[in-house]
């Protein structure tokens, strides 16, 4: 290997108050063409100052730096220094920060090189947001993105994920690898995570405390993919350490230390960690507690409708599932709406007569109607009543629907603990290991698991620790809702084919300035009146909700009809609508479900339907781990793909369905429906949720021919 | 409580106007809410408030632009180069302690009565905000936006221009606001003296020609509400996506 970097005696000193202070004494080093070389050592022994050599920001004081043979003289596109603090301007899109990497290169040239590089680094779809609109890793990414647009002999990186939560960081890792192998450069790693060294380099320098020389090289040289617990590596790791001076003990607890709590889940988790234990050669969760640490084979954080599911069906399957629900049910919540391809997972969940005995309200149906139209838009599910087995389903009060899950999942055989609180996911040799959880208020205590379930809503409890959250900027809606009682109930006027059932009703969705508002009676002359508006209107100001949600209500006649004499029961809720596909469902010994993986829009009422179904699947899939013995992603894997292709098509038909809504577009999906019959036919099973029943992809491609 | 407070702007205008209309309706001179309104639309129908506004905000304009093509240029020289800084940092320091309103002898002076004056002392107030702004926005740009351009091979002006600048744009916008502020104030204050259009000449001629105290507080309210609207104006230029992540770090 020819020497890219060659550095012979190099010495650096800062003058300081008290006099000279000697930073780096007679380095020497070199590192080959496409080689990985990371720097380790304590705290202030020049690593850093020695990769601003490298770049041309420091001068040496004796010494030399050549690149390629000739000396460092400034800072240049040669070499490109990345570092923890990150300098990606705040002032300019994603695209534009790329576009400054290549600032030499011409127009024409640029365009396609940033579209490559926004590829490679997984940030499509994010070209035109600023940086404030992006995660911590995302970040780091167009960082990186940035520095291979300049088309650099050498990357430099001051710990560049440094600033990361330690999940994160692990992933930005394999990111790197994974951009290295199509895109070989010469890097040096500055950093203070031995493991990421072992992890990334082929060789490692470990340095000596200041005044910094060259300790101990250590050759690393095997092939990637590396396991960081394989034995080799472990003994590679306490070496180095051993370098370092740190005991094998420390080393232990550095590993088993929780990590980073996140969010507004604060507690005292830090001093609650389980006790040091040795590194372990095994990439396998065990038991290994304290005395007092509980063990079961399964956690399950939250209890909506997406806990309450995975956890019925472990628990059917004869699995040991605990669910911890932060409130008390009955709670209220919002998304009343159900479609009918629940009954087949009804069953499976056992609880059909129950959710039949409830006496929710009857729903056959959805009602659009267009603010420019005076002909509604009427889909029934008895239109095709082939697809599914029932063609009626419900609009539910949540607080009740809820409870009536959980407490199936309770007669199964899951426990449930209401009121308490997960402060943290305890994570051990990049598996998640348990949780740390207490009733609220109460000091957290450890309760150990094979695997986690996060389903933790919108929180997104692990999602936002891996910074997975992939939020879809073409979906930034804002909902405003409350619900109405007194209502006097009316029969849907609903045509002659359809079957009438008593007291049935439709779900109604009508097209206001900005976005649209739905009407959902319940049983009980309760309604839940709701409106979806742009998070960014053009007019600027929002104005106070309650004012906002009237304004919306004020243009739908029919809507304020049907509201006559009746009282709003609670005040205006206001969410953020802003839907979101989580990057990945599935980690080592963790996976997410319903809203943790991902929020969709509410126009076609698909939330509750696809967090069942999820949750539904993910049981299925963490079965099957059970009975390997495996639970890396790559075996809960099955699981996202399952649930992950419905998932993108429901978001692509929103997405369809709003452009044609801002574009106030006459041919949208739905009045097409009027004349066509494939097009009615499909859109009755989407709406239905039959998501697996019709091929959703050509379904796409023909309606871009036809609206 | 929320109700309250949004209820209370409302109650204190609400309080405030009332206790006028009591003070006023006992005073011979001193004008009630009703009749500074109909004093507005008086001087909106016969045109002289067009006119005076007009005036006022052409003054404004010229003057304000005037000090945005110089403090701007010089505040980024002073903020860039501690040459420059040491060279004009005491100078300005010691002139932006003084009333725009103590150099209007000298204006009348120097430009005579006509625009030139009322421009000149726009220029004057509004500069200083905006100069002192721009120094520090320019000085305090974070070191390592400014390495990575050089690490990319940026440059001299492309530097200045694509990187210093928008880094620095936030505070050059504050600066701004704070400029046309003054320079709204102290058109009304040279108006005043020796000119004949332009609202501070409005309430003076009102005053002076038969003591239209209506029309002075009409004046007055016109000022107002244009400081309002300019100062309104001036809030949204930081809404712009080039400097938001400034003023709104977190979603």
């Amino acid at each position: 290997m020819p020497d890219k970097i060659a550095v012979r005696g190099l010495w650096k000193s800062f003058s300081t108050d008290q006099g000279g202070l000697s930073v780096l004494e007679d380095v020497d080093f070199t590192v080959g063409e496409g080689e990985f070389v990371s720097l380790v050592g304590p705290s202030g022994c020049g690593k850093s100052t020695l990769l601003n050599v490298l770049t041309g920001f420091e001068r040496p004081d004796r010494g030399e730096v050549l690149v390629d043979g000739r000396p460092v003289e400034g800072p240049s596109p040669r070499g490109i220094l990345i570092t923890q603090r990150g300098s990606v301007f705040p002032w300019m899109t994603v695209r534009r920060n790329l576009l400054f990497g290549a600032d030499r290169l011409p127009e024409a040239e640029r365009e396609p090189l940033a579209r490559r590089y926004i590829d490679l680094v997984g940030l499509a779809g994010f070209e035109e947001s600023y940086p404030w609109q992006l995660s911590g890793g995302m970040l780091q990414r167009v960082e990186m993105a940035r520095a291979l647009m300049a088309r650099p002999d050498l990357l430099l990186m001051d710990e560049p994920f440094g600033a990361l939560d330690a999940l994160t960081r692990m992933r930005m890792r394999t990111e790197l690898l994974r951009i290295l192998a199509r895109d070989r450069h010469t890097c040096v790693l500055v950093t203070h995570d031995v493991e990421e060294a072992l992890h990334l380099s082929d060789r490692i320098l470990v340095i000596s405390p200041r005044p910094g020389r060259i300790q101990r090289i250590v050759e690393v040289g095997a092939p990637q993919p590396r396991v960081m617990s394989q034995p080799r590596f472990v003994e590679l790791k306490e070496q180095v350490l051993a370098e370092l001076g740190l005991s094998a003990a420390e080393v232990a607890r550095d590993t088993a230390a929780p990590p980073r709590r996140s969010g507004q889940r604060t507690t005292t988790a830090r001093a609650l960690a389980p006790p040091p234990r040795p590194a372990r050669s095994v990439p396998r969760p065990q038991a290994s507690g304290g005395p007092t640490a509980e063990r079961v084979d399964v956690v399950v954080i939250g209890g909506g409708p997406g806990g309450a599911s995975v956890a019925t069906v472990l628990a059917q399957g004869g699995l040991r599932v605990l669910v911890l629900e932060r409130e008390r049910f009955p709670r209220y919540h919002v998304g009343e709406s159900l479609l009918p391809a629940l009954w087949e997972l009804w069953d499976r969940l056992d609880v059909t007569a129950e959710i039949e005995a409830a006496g929710f309200a009857v729903k056959q149906g959805i009602r659009f109607g267009m603010f420019d139209d005076p002909d509604d838009v009427l889909l029934l599910t008895a239109e095709f009543p082939e697809y599914f087995p029932r063609s009626h389903v419900y609009h539910v009060d949540r607080a009740r629907f809820d409870t009536l899950l959980l407490e199936n999942a309770r007669r199964k055989g899951a426990e449930v603990r209401e009121g308490w609180t997960v402060s943290d996911v305890v994570m051990r040799d990049g598996f998640a290991a348990g949780v740390l959880a207490a009733p609220s208020g109460e000091t957290p205590r450890a309760i150990e698991a094979s695997l986690v379930v996060d389903a933790t809503g919108r929180d997104c409890l692990l999602a936002r620790k891996m910074g997975w959250r992939r939020p879809d900027p073409a979906l930034n809606k804002v909902a405003h809702y409350t619900q109405f009682a007194g209502v006097v109930e009316r029969e849907a006027a609903l045509p002659s084919f359809a079957e009438r059932l008593p007291g049935s009703t439709t779900t109604d969705v009508y097209t206001v300035e900005g976005g649209w508002l739905w009407s959902i009676p319940l049983a009980g002359g309760v309604t839940s009146v709701g409106v979806v508006l742009d998070a960014h209107r053009p007019d600027g100001t929002p104005g106070p909700p309650q004012a906002v949600f009237d304004a919306a209500l004020a243009q739908c006649p029919e809507v304020r009809a049907s509201l006559a004499g009746a009282r709003q029961i609670l005040p205006v809720q206001t969410v953020s609508g802003i839907s979101y596909i989580n990057e990945s469902f599935v980690g080592n010994g963790f996976v997410l479900v319903g809203d943790a993986s991902m929020f969709v829009d509410p126009i076609f009422s698909a939330g509750v339907t696809l967090a069942i179904r999820g949750g539904v699947y993910a049981a299925d899939c963490i079965l099957d781990a059970f009975q390997q013995g495996d639970f890396s992603a790559a075996r809960l894997r099955p699981y996202e793909s399952r649930i992950r292709q419905p998932m993108d098509r429901i978001f692509e038909m929103i997405r369809r369905w709003y452009a044609t809504l801002d574009a106030r577009s006459p041919d949208d999906m739905i009045r097409r429906a009027r004349e066509i019959p494939w097009l009615r036919e499909r859109l009755i099973v989407l709406l239905s949720g039959g998501y697996e029943k019709i091929d959703l992809e050509s379904f796409l491609l023909s309606l871009g021919e036809v609206a | 409580m929320k109700a309250l407070g949004r209820a209370a702007p409302v109650g204190v205008i609400g309080l405030l106007l009332a206790l006028w209309w009591a003070t006023a309706a006992r005073s011979p001179i001193f004008p009630t809410p009703f009749a500074v309104v109909l004093g507005i639309l008086s001087l909106a129908r016969d045109g002289t408030l067009a006119h005076h506004v007009a005036a006022s905000l052409f003054r404004v304009a010229l003057g304000y632009g005037l000090a945005l093509v110089l403090a701007i240029p010089l505040g980024s020289l002073m903020g860039w180069y501690a040459g420059v800084f040491r060279a004009f940092n005491p100078v300005i320091q010691l002139i932006r302690p003084i009333s725009p309103i103590a150099w209007i002898p000298l204006a009348i002076l120097w430009f005579g009565v006509g625009d030139a004056s009322p421009t000149f002392l726009i220029l004057l107030s509004s500069f200083f905000p905006i100069v002192v702004a721009t120094t520090s926005g320019v000085h305090l740009v974070e070191r390592q936006y400014v390495r990575a351009a050089q690490n990319f091979g940026v440059r001299g002006l492309h530097l200045f221009r694509s990187v210093v600048f928008p880094a620095a744009l936030p505070q050059i916008i504050t600066g701004m606001r704070v400029g046309l502020g003054v320079a709204w104030l102290v058109v009304v204050a040279a108006e005043m003296v020796a000119i004949n259009s332009g609202l501070g000449y409005l309430i003076m001629d009102a005053r002076n020609s038969g003591t239209r105290y209506d029309l002075v507080v009409a004046g007055m309210v016109i000022i107002g509400t244009i400081g309002f609207l300019l100062d309104l104006a001036m809030r949204r230029l930081e809404s712009l996506d080039v400097v938001r992540w400034r003023y709104h770090h977190a979603r």
